[in-house]
């Protein structure tokens, strides 16, 4: 799914694979005004399939949010994945999953995971972060170039 | 020579003056017109004036110099003289010639007298040079004396026919209109340079002492440098240089005079007048000497005379040898000596007088007698010495004579003296004798040479003692020097052989003797025959002396006391006996009691008195005196009264003392060794005794024998009978066979017996008998001793008991006990060991193992003992050991001990074996069920391990699972709420809020759940927290919750330190505090008290809230997950707060509970380990 892929801002690339939190997400962002377009991956699978199309010359996103339990690839091999591909290891990824535990905190970090967010269940709560995460990411944070 | 400090007054006099002409020149050469007195018309006649002065002053030095001279006079004057002739000859040419003069054989000018000035001028210097260089000559003769003149006249000559005839043939020296030439101002500066060179010369001699005037010297030739100095500065003649010039040389001259005139004149004329001034000095002194030497020469008390050495005239006599001759002095130098003199004596001064004369002898000295005018006669002693021996020849004798007339008398008087002294001691019946200083005697009376008939001259010296007997000579001799040495008066005795040969006793007497001053002279002394005398006192002394060393022997004294005064004659020993000097010793009966020893003053005192009553047949007493050393003396005193006064009081009483000292101190001994022995039998417990063997009458009880068998002793020494009585009836017979046995010579073995129990508790005794036998061997006197063996008795018995009872248990003992000596031989050994060997102990002591087992096991048996003797110490082994009796086979631990005595020495082995098969048997088991059990754990461990994994998944899905789809329905029922809102009526309002209220409560029981999951699973990290500052910190994360509420919090929290993990703790505190707000909420006023304490390591802390509390009996329940107390809507909660902080508590090993009164307040304890 695209979404203003001619947009002059680089895109945000979400990995969900849950059809609610992809369409709550989209519109916690929407909600928000976000300037950037929003790219989904809704597996693991589709998310490592962006690599050839960047490596073509798509726009890089800004940012990539990823779920960490997901079917088939897991959020944390597409980390690795990732983060061992040269041409996109400065991109960042923050980790935003369900999960508290202290096992998949320490192993993201450890794979190069540059934010980790519990997505948090009250939906005002949840439009906070979609609206912190736009505001840090895409706004204050310089990418590399 | 010249006085150096006179010269160097002079010099320092000289220099002001030529520094005070330097400053002169000096001034007239810094004014500005040099020529003031140019174009002067006088100025000729000025200087002819001047030049005149100086030819006058230079004649004058010749003349002074040529006159004076004498050979001594250095020569250099002479020359000095000689230049300064030419020097005026050539300037009263330059005089004549100078610019202005009349002509003198050719014109005058300048230049004309400029020749002759340098001349004079070079001449003037040399002669300066000439004496500051020239050493010290003499002209000695005439001719060159006259030569100098002639070579002088020579030159002068010269000078003059150059000066007047040849002027061209010398240099211009001046150019009228140009002043001096080069030449001349050279030639001036040359002279200059010369003249400073002298001026340098005489300086430094003028320093030092020279034969010439050099501080004169110096001055000329100073002013000479000025001068030179001026006339190298003119211009013209006439100029103020020139006029300065020529003063500075007249005074230049004058100096040169007044050095000759100094030296040649003044000079001399001061050397005579201090010549004359030390003469008159010598002959003052003289003078002096002179009048002193008369004074001496009329002293008062010797006369002195000078006489004719041929004529024997008096030349000169004195005053008091005229006074003492009785002739005015006039008169008496008209005498000769050898008439005055005393005819008797006038024979040996002539004698000697020609000694003198023949040049002999060159003084003498004599004793004669004058004979005075009055024809008295003078006794004098004359000193004879000759003076003025002019060419060997004597002329006159000086004699003094000293007037010895009163001493004369003095002495005859002593020879009249002593003539009657002598005439009286020969006259007396008594030997004297007289010594002088040497010890030496030099006289004898004539009742001494009588005696010895021999002569003065061969008894003087020593020669006296020839007669004295040879036994008695050594000690007369020592005690005669003795005495003399010291001056002392001497008596002794000693026989000297009479004029017949018989030797008789003297008795010599001597004493001191001294002349009129005091002064010792020697002895004098007198002897008396004494021969008769001393027989008859010998035989009194020789009886005496027997008396008294018989009473010496018997040591005693002898008293003779005056009962009414007191008063004691007593015998040399009774003073000896007390330690006095019987020569001093006086006594008193006061002088007595005063020493008696104060213990026995009564009972002497009473004794005397019953003896004076007559009550006592004698007087007889023991008492201490005290000696002269202090001690005390015991003395045995007897006497009786001999005298009575008619009326019977007592008036003298005889008696002896004698010295017991000796037997009482045996007495004393004697009782000082009984109480030893009573002493020593108390403490050993050991009584003796006697008893006659025939009649067994008792004889001698020792004190202890009383204290043992516990009789009176004051009923004096039991019978036999009696005595038996005391002992215990079974024991009577034996010890009456004892006895008998003893009495019939049987040496019996005496055994312990025992006291009569009815007589006192039951002693033991050991005895001890022996039998004293007559000649014939008859059995007289036993003699035995009792030793109370009671103590060893009851210890023996005591002994004996405590061995059974150790015996009785060791055979209780299931053990094994054995005992063996270090050579492995068995001393003893336990039932239980008998089973062992099969044997009985009886059979098994004395014996080793290799009787009862085979060899191997004997040796190892025997390896085991020796290992425990080497160690020292208790060695342990194991082993099996089939027990011969039954055959039973065991697993045995054998305990070694070697065994040590009191004094250290190994005494053995003692074995110790313990049956320990069943012990083995029931570990062998246990190890095996330790095994399966472990095997079993581990099964359980690996199940468990499984299980938990499946649960950590089983909450991960949960956490997330569950999550996500309530994040839908959140989600989505928000965006309804938000989106639909005005779409739905006010029931489907309260729908979604009712779902979003279900929501919230699935989300927090989740949270909790997750959070109750992780406690239980997560590893915790215990470290030493500080609970204060823990506190403090999860207050201030719930500040905002106590303000909103307007809960009140008071914290009384000590210091703490507790062991937990940080995390764990927190949670907790946060929960329990959580629980304090939620239940204290509708109380009026929320409060919470937090406290807590330490107890050892406990750490405990309380939360407390005045809420509603719980009812106590669901205590238990309040701690279990998901147990609730209280409907939600009154108080939310999921129901896993408390269970999540038990389940920490637990983890932390800490403990939590809870105390409450329902409606009232609830307080929570956790308890940590600081």
């Amino acid at each position: 799914m695209t979404t203003n892929s001619s947009n002059l801002y680089p895109p945000i690339l979400l990995v969900e694979d849950n059809p609610v939190d992809v369409d709550l997400t989209l519109r916690a962002f929407a909600r928000r005004k976000l300037a950037n377009p929003v790219l989904v991956a809704r597996d693991g699978e589709e998310a490592l399939e962006w690599i050839p199309r960047w490596a073509a010359g798509e726009t890089k996103p800004a940012v990539i949010l990823l779920d960490l339990n997901m079917p088939r690839v897991d959020g944390l091999t597409v980390l690795r994945e990732f983060k061992n591909y040269p041409d996109l290891q400065r991109i960042p990824i923050v980790i935003l999953t369900t999960s508290k535990e202290d096992r998949d905190i320490n192993t993201a970090y450890d794979l190069g995971a540059n934010s980790y967010i519990v997505k948090p269940v009250d939906f005002d709560k949840f439009m906070d972060v979609a609206q912190h995460i736009e505001l840090y990411w895409c706004v204050f944070n310089e990418l590399p170039r | 020579m010249f006085d150096r400090v006179q010269q160097r007054h002079v010099l320092r006099r000289n220099s002001l003056w030529v520094v005070s002409f330097v400053i002169v020149f000096l001034f007239v050469w810094w004014l500005p017109t040099p020529s003031t007195l140019s174009g002067v018309a006088q100025y000729p006649a000025i200087h002819t004036a001047m030049e005149t002065l100086a030819i006058v002053m230079a004649m004058l030095v010749y003349g002074i110099t040529w006159n004076t001279y004498r050979q001594e006079l250095d020569g250099k004057l002479i020359l000095l003289g000689c230049a300064m002739l030419s020097v005026g000859f050539i300037d009263f040419a330059h005089t004549l010639s100078f610019q202005g003069m009349p002509d003198f054989v050719t014109p005058s000018g300048a230049e004309k007298a400029i020749n002759f000035w340098l001349a004079a001028r070079f001449l003037a210097t040399l002669g300066l040079l000439g004496m500051a260089t020239l050493p010290h000559f003499s002209l000695v003769t005439s001719r060159s004396y006259y030569g100098l003149l002639v070579a002088t006249l020579v030159i002068i000559s010269l000078v003059y026919w150059l000066g007047l005839f040849h002027a061209d043939r010398l240099p211009a020296t001046f150019i009228d209109g140009q002043g001096l030439t080069q030449f001349k101002i050279r030639a001036e500066w040359l002279i200059a340079i010369v003249l400073l060179v002298t001026a340098v010369l005489f300086f430094r001699q003028a320093r030092r002492a020279v034969s010439h005037d050099a501080a004169n010297l110096f001055a000329a030739t100073a002013l000479s440098i000025l001068s030179e100095l001026c006339f190298t500065l003119y211009t013209e003649v006439t100029d103020v240089f020139n006029l300065l010039g020529h003063f500075y040389k007249v005074v230049a001259y004058l100096f040169i005079y007044l050095a000759v005139f100094v030296q040649t004149v003044r000079a001399p004329y001061q050397r005579l007048a201090e010549t004359q001034a030390r003469l008159v000095n010598e002959q003052e002194a003289l003078q002096r000497q002179s009048a002193i030497l008369s004074l001496f020469y009329e002293l008062p008390f010797i006369g002195m005379a000078i006489t004719s050495a041929q004529t024997k005239r008096w030349v000169l006599v004195n005053d008091y040898l005229c006074q003492m001759l009785g002739y005015p002095r006039a008169e008496l130098i008209e005498k000769s000596w050898d008439e005055l003199t005393h005819p008797e004596d006038l024979q040996a001064d002539l004698s000697l007088f020609e000694r003198l004369l023949n040049d002999e002898i060159d003084h003498y000295v004599m004793d004669k007698r004058f004979l005075h005018k009055d024809g008295t006669v003078i006794f004098t002693t004359i000193n004879i010495r000759c003076v003025g021996q002019a060419d060997g020849v004597i002329q006159q004798v000086v004699a003094t004579v000293q007037d010895i007339t009163a001493r004369h008398q003095l002495e005859e008087e002593q020879r009249q003296t002593l003539r009657h002294l002598e005439t009286i001691a020969n006259a007396s019946p008594a030997l004297f004798w007289t010594a002088g200083l040497d010890k030496g005697c030099n006289w004898f009376n004539q009742r001494w040479l009588d005696f010895t008939g021999r002569t003065l001259q061969q008894e003087q010296g020593y020669g006296w003692s020839e007669g004295v007997h040879p036994d008695d000579f050594q000690r007369s001799l020592a005690t005669y020097v003795d005495a003399f040495d010291a001056h002392q008066p001497f008596a002794m005795e000693y026989r000297l052989r009479r004029h017949d040969g018989e030797f008789r006793w003297l008795l010599d007497q001597g004493m001191p003797r001294c002349d009129a001053d005091g002064e010792f002279i020697g002895y004098i002394g007198s002897c008396m025959d004494i021969t008769e005398e001393k027989s008859t006192r010998d035989a009194l002394n020789a009886s005496e002396q027997r008396l008294r060393l018989a009473l010496q022997a018997a040591k005693q004294g002898i008293y003779d006391l005056n009962v009414q005064t007191g008063e004691a004659i007593v015998s040399p020993e009774y003073a000896s006996m007390l330690g006095y000097d019987p020569e001093t010793f006086r006594e008193t009966n006061a002088a007595w009691i005063e020493r008696l020893h104060p213990d026995d003053l009564e009972s002497v005192a009473q004794t005397y008195e019953h003896y004076i009553a007559g009550e006592l047949p004698e007087y007889r007493v023991e008492f201490r005196q005290r000696t002269q050393a202090g001690q005390w003396k015991w003395i045995l005193s007897s006497g009786s009264i001999v005298e009575r006064s008619p009326d019977g009081r007592p008036l003298r009483m005889l008696g002896t003392h004698t010295d017991i000292d000796s037997r009482k101190e045996t007495e004393l001994a004697l009782r000082y060794q009984m109480e030893r022995l009573h002493r020593a039998e108390a403490h050993a417990r050991l009584g003796s005794w006697e008893l006659f063997v025939d009649n067994h009458q008792p004889g001698w009880w020792s004190a202890e024998m009383y204290q043992l068998l516990g009789v009176d002793p004051a009923g004096g020494v039991p019978t036999f009978d009696e005595y038996i009585g005391y002992l215990h009836p079974e024991d009577q017979p034996l010890i009456l066979e004892t006895l008998n046995q003893m009495a019939n010579g049987i040496e019996p073995t005496p055994a312990p017996f025992r006291s009569n129990p009815e007589r006192g508790p039951q002693c033991w005794f050991n005895p001890s008998v022996n039998c004293e036998r007559d000649a014939e061997g008859r059995p007289i006197k036993f003699f035995g001793t009792l030793l109370d063996i009671t103590a060893i008795k009851n210890a023996e018995t005591a002994l004996r008991k405590s061995e059974e009872r150790l015996r009785t248990l060791i055979n209780t003992i299931p053990d094994l006990i054995w005992l063996k000596d270090p050579d492995g031989i068995y001393l003893l050994c336990n039932q239980m060991f008998e089973r062992l060997f099969g044997a009985k102990e009886a059979d098994i002591t004395g014996k080793t193992d290799y009787d009862f087992v085979d060899r191997r096991l004997a040796d190892s048996f025997r390896e085991n003992d020796l290992k425990a003797i080497k160690a020292g110490q208790p060695s342990i082994n194991e082993e099996w050991l089939t027990f011969n009796e039954g055959g039973y086979h065991g697993y045995f631990e054998t305990i070694k001990t070697p065994v040590m005595g009191s004094d250290g020495q190994l005494i053995g082995v003692l074995g110790i074996s313990r049956d320990i098969t069943v012990i083995i048997e029931a570990q062998e088991s246990l190890r095996q069920l330790n095994a399966s059990l472990e095997a079993r754990v581990a099964e359980r461990t690996n199940e468990l391990q499984a299980l938990n994994q499946s649960l950590e998944s089983f909450v991960y899905s949960v956490s997330h699972d569950l999550k996500t789809p309530l994040r839908g329905v959140e989600g989505y029922s928000r965006l309804l709420q938000e989106d639909y809102d005005t779409q739905l009526d006010n029931e489907g309002r309260q729908f979604i809020n009712n779902i979003r209220e279900g929501i919230k409560r699935m989300n927090e029981l989740i949270d909790d759940l997750l959070a109750y999951s992780r406690m239980e699973r997560r590893k915790l990290e215990t470290n030493p927290i500080n609970l204060n500052a823990l506190l403090k910190s999860v207050l201030a994360e719930l500040t905002n919750e106590f303000d909103a509420r307007g809960v009140k919090i008071d914290v009384t929290l000590p210091p703490l330190t507790v062991h937990a993990d940080a995390e764990g703790l927190t949670m907790v505190l946060r929960n329990l505090l959580g629980n304090a707000i939620k239940f204290s909420a509708h109380s009026g006023q929320p409060q919470i008290e937090i406290s807590g304490s330490q107890q050892g390591e406990d750490v405990t802390l309380w939360i407390k809230d005045n809420g509603i509390g719980f009812d106590m009996k669901y205590h238990e329940r309040i701690f279990e997950i998901f147990q609730r107390l209280h409907r939600l809507e009154d108080y939310p909660g999921t129901g896993i707060g408390l269970a999540l902080v038990k389940k920490a508590m637990d983890r932390m090993n800490g403990k939590v509970w809870a105390e409450s009164k329902l409606g009232e307040y609830a307080k929570f304890y956790i308890m940590l380990k600081s």
